[in-house]
């Protein structure tokens, strides 16, 4: 099933990559771009439920607002929109602490390094 | 009648009457009847009783009341008329008109008449009243004399030359353990053995040739209970009018328990100077009055190197060097310790003291006053405490290198485990930073091969470009983190801080004037710093930058640079007015590699990186206190020796 899909990402060749993957495995329905955690909590929070991504990649490591800080700032989004966004977190970090962290959000349902192959992009949308 | 005889006889001139005679006589002569009554009496008689001739003649002793015991006196009158008998009282009291009272020596003879009948008493007396006094004295004295003899505690005897007791007192008795209670005649030479038999008869020659009057001696008295008595004997002889040795008296005392006292107080001495003269410390006594050593043993000799002698000769300071280790003078701080010991204190001190030889030895005196009646004596004991010094001196190194060690060690685990953390740090960091170009690179490879158009690959080429490019600089900003971990910095001169921020000022002068921003400077007379002058240099570059660059939008930035030292270590703070840090969420990662925390096209989060291994290569630390859009202090903190 073709979902909506928003990748959360300040590295721009990391999300022109994995656009074209996501497109090629023809998973996405729509790819929405976020450079900055703080623009894709505002997006959220403004969207209506049938704009809202099913599915978003989120990166660690970004200036501002980043990873961890938009996992604080979700908390805020309605919960019926909490319900509808599934977030994957996506990060070259191998620090056992950033796993560990990630794994003890309740709104994280994965954690995956980068880079990630088609392989374990076509398991995570087969859930 | 006698009366009438004597007055009847004639007498001539020149002549004297037996009337006369009996007049002159001292002796009292009178007659009396055998009614008792006076016929005739001499004029001694009138003399003594005070009466006249004529007032007695005619009157009986009832009448007269001469006599204490008249009617006595008139029976034994009358007993020796009746009798014919002479009749001799020895003594016999009489008084005078005057109540006093004489003592006579009477004869009373009887006096036949012509018939031959004994009709009249004559009475002759002779005054004893001084012998009778005399002898009541020395009745009564031997009386007194009798009861000390008999009385005294010491045993007492008389004996003559042979030494046979002639009399001995209740003390001897019981002396010799005899149950007799009736002091009788007895012998000495039953009571001393045959050698102090000898001795004493020889001593007795001496004393009955009156070579000398009185000797003692001790001798060994056998008891009859077979104890042995110690007795000490004084004997002093007692001669006649002519010299002639009549009698000795022998004085015993028993000093038995005196003599075991003694021998037991002489035992305990000699116990005690044993175990003082070998006691391995040094014991003195001083009288405190004089400052003088009146007795030292073996070990003060040893530990001084004086002998006995010369310690008595010397004073208290003479065994001390001038002054001690503490800077006192030995003299004055020992008088005061010894005063302290005088008032009743236990002192107890180390103290360095001189040895004949000069020589300095460390001791531990303990100064104790004893209880001298009369003098101020203080026991000065005195232990060589060398040894010990050096041990405690010793250990006390070892000690201090242990703990250096343990110090050394401690810093080396400390630079381990700081080690280990920022090495694990670097690895998440390396692998992270790598990883992301690298796997761009994949993706894009991936990319390109699913659909190798000419148009992908330009786009391939064009991207790689980028990923390679920010792949050196990661690799770069990773080498160069390397290369300021790996060295502790030693390149270290002698920088002024005021110009290396003159510098920094100028490096930085354009941005200075385009954001209009302050730069403060305060080093409180803090300038010349010893420390490496290009760490420095990047230090305050990248800090004042920073500074510039999160400045807020239309506040001009205020920047303020001081310097202030520490107990320990030299403060360096760099304070701005810009746009602050949420250190809530970005504190653990602010000193990180490829962290950036601000939407500026410039940063690339290697600065603070860099900047936190620089000043940690200079052995220091960094901190930073921050608030959003309230502005951010830099903390540099550095050890103070590296202020010049």
């Amino acid at each position: 099933m073709r979902k909506k899909i928003a990748i959360v990402d300040d590295d721009d060749i990391f999300q022109f990559t994995v656009k074209m993957q996501l497109e090629k495995l023809g998973l996405a329905e729509e790819v929405m771009v976020f450079s900055e955690g703080q623009e894709a909590i505002d997006f959220i929070q403004s969207a209506d439920m049938n704009e809202l991504p099913a599915l978003l990649l989120l990166d660690i490591n970004m200036p501002i607002v980043d990873g961890w800080d938009f996992l604080e700032l979700f908390k805020n989004v309605p919960e019926e929109k909490q319900q509808v966004v599934e977030i994957l977190m996506l990060s070259s970090s191998i620090n056992p602490d950033d796993v560990k962290r990630a794994e003890a959000n309740p709104f994280v349902v994965d954690y995956v390094t980068k880079p990630i192959s088609d392989a374990e992009i076509t398991k995570i949308f087969s859930k | 009648m006698l009366g009438d005889k004597v007055d009847s006889k004639p007498h001539s001139e020149g002549v004297f009457t037996y009337k006369d005679v009996v007049n002159k006589l001292a002796q009292l002569v009178y007659v009396k009847d055998a009614a008792g009554t006076y016929l005739m009496v001499n004029q001694a008689f009138c003399d003594m009783t005070g009466y006249a001739n004529d007032e007695i003649l005619g009157k009986n002793d009832l009448e007269l009341g001469l006599f204490l015991n008249p009617e006595q006196i008139m029976s034994a009158d009358k007993e020796v008329i009746d009798s014919g008998q002479k009749k001799y009282i020895p003594v016999e009291p009489f008084t005078d008109k005057y109540g006093s009272l004489y003592w006579f020596q009477t004869s009373k003879t009887p006096i036949k008449n012509e018939l031959g009948e004994v009709c009249q008493v004559l009475v002759i007396s002779s005054d004893i009243t001084n012998r009778i006094q005399v002898e009541q004295r020395l009745y009564a004295s031997e009386l007194r004399y009798k009861s000390i003899f008999e009385n005294n505690y010491s045993g007492i005897i008389l004996v003559n030359k042979e030494l046979d007791i002639l009399n001995k007192n209740k003390a001897f008795n019981r002396l010799i353990n005899s149950a007799e209670t009736v002091l009788e005649a007895d012998d000495l030479k039953k009571y001393i053995t045959q050698e102090d038999q000898s001795d004493l008869e020889d001593l007795m020659t001496g004393l009955v040739s009156r070579n000398y009057e009185y000797f003692d001696l001790t001798l060994d008295l056998k008891t009859n209970s077979e104890d042995v008595i110690n007795a000490l004997c004084f004997v002093i002889g007692l001669y006649d009018d002519d010299g002639i040795f009549k009698e000795a008296i022998v004085t015993f005392q028993d000093i038995t328990e005196d003599l075991k006292n003694r021998l037991a107080l002489e035992e305990s001495e000699t116990r005690f100077r044993v175990m003082v003269e070998n006691a391995t410390e040094a014991l003195m006594l001083m009288d405190y009055d004089s400052g003088k050593y009146i007795d030292v043993n073996r070990s003060a000799e040893d530990l001084f190197g004086f002998t006995r002698e010369e310690l008595l000769k010397l004073k208290l300071g003479d065994l001390s060097p001038m002054l001690q280790s503490n800077g006192d003078y030995s003299d004055s701080s020992f008088a005061d310790k010894i005063k302290k010991a005088i008032q009743g204190d236990s002192v107890i001190y180390e103290w360095t003291v001189k040895r004949k030889d000069n020589k300095l030895i460390p001791c531990e005196v303990r100064l104790v006053k004893l209880p001298f009646e009369g003098n101020r004596i203080v026991r000065v004991s005195v232990v060589d405490i060398s040894d010990r010094k050096r041990s405690e001196k010793m250990l006390k190194l070892e000690k201090l290198k242990l703990e250096k060690k343990n110090e050394e060690l401690g810093t080396l685990n400390q630079a381990l485990e700081n080690q280990t953390n920022q090495l694990k740090e670097f690895a998440y960091i390396s692998s992270h930073n790598l990883r992301s170009p690298a796997g761009n690179i994949k993706a894009l490879l991936n990319f390109y091969r699913y659909e190798p158009t000419k148009e992908n690959f330009n786009i391939l080429l064009e991207k790689l470009e980028i990923v390679s490019t920010d792949l050196l600089d990661t690799i770069n900003d990773l080498a160069e983190a390397v290369k300021i971990k790996n060295e502790i910095a030693n390149d270290f001169t002698k920088v002024s801080l005021s110009r290396l921020i003159d510098k920094t000022k100028d490096s930085l002068s354009q941005q200075i004037i385009d954001s209009a921003a302050v730069v403060e400077v305060d080093l409180n007379g803090i300038d010349e710093i010893k420390a490496s002058k290009s760490y420095m240099e990047s230090i305050l570059l990248n800090l004042t930058s920073n500074a510039l660059k999160y400045s807020r939008k239309d506040v001009p930035p205020r920047i303020r640079i001081s310097a202030s030292q520490r107990e320990d270590s030299l403060i360096l703070n760099i304070e701005d007015n810009g746009l602050g840090i949420d250190l809530t969420r970005h504190g653990n990662k602010l000193f990180g590699l490829r962290n950036t925390f601000h939407k500026n096209k410039d940063s690339r989060g290697v600065g603070l990186f860099i900047t936190k291994a620089q000043v940690e290569a200079m052995q220091g630390s960094i901190l930073v206190e921050s608030e959003p859009n309230n502005g951010s202090t830099f903390s540099i903190k550095l050890p103070k020796e590296i202020i010049v």
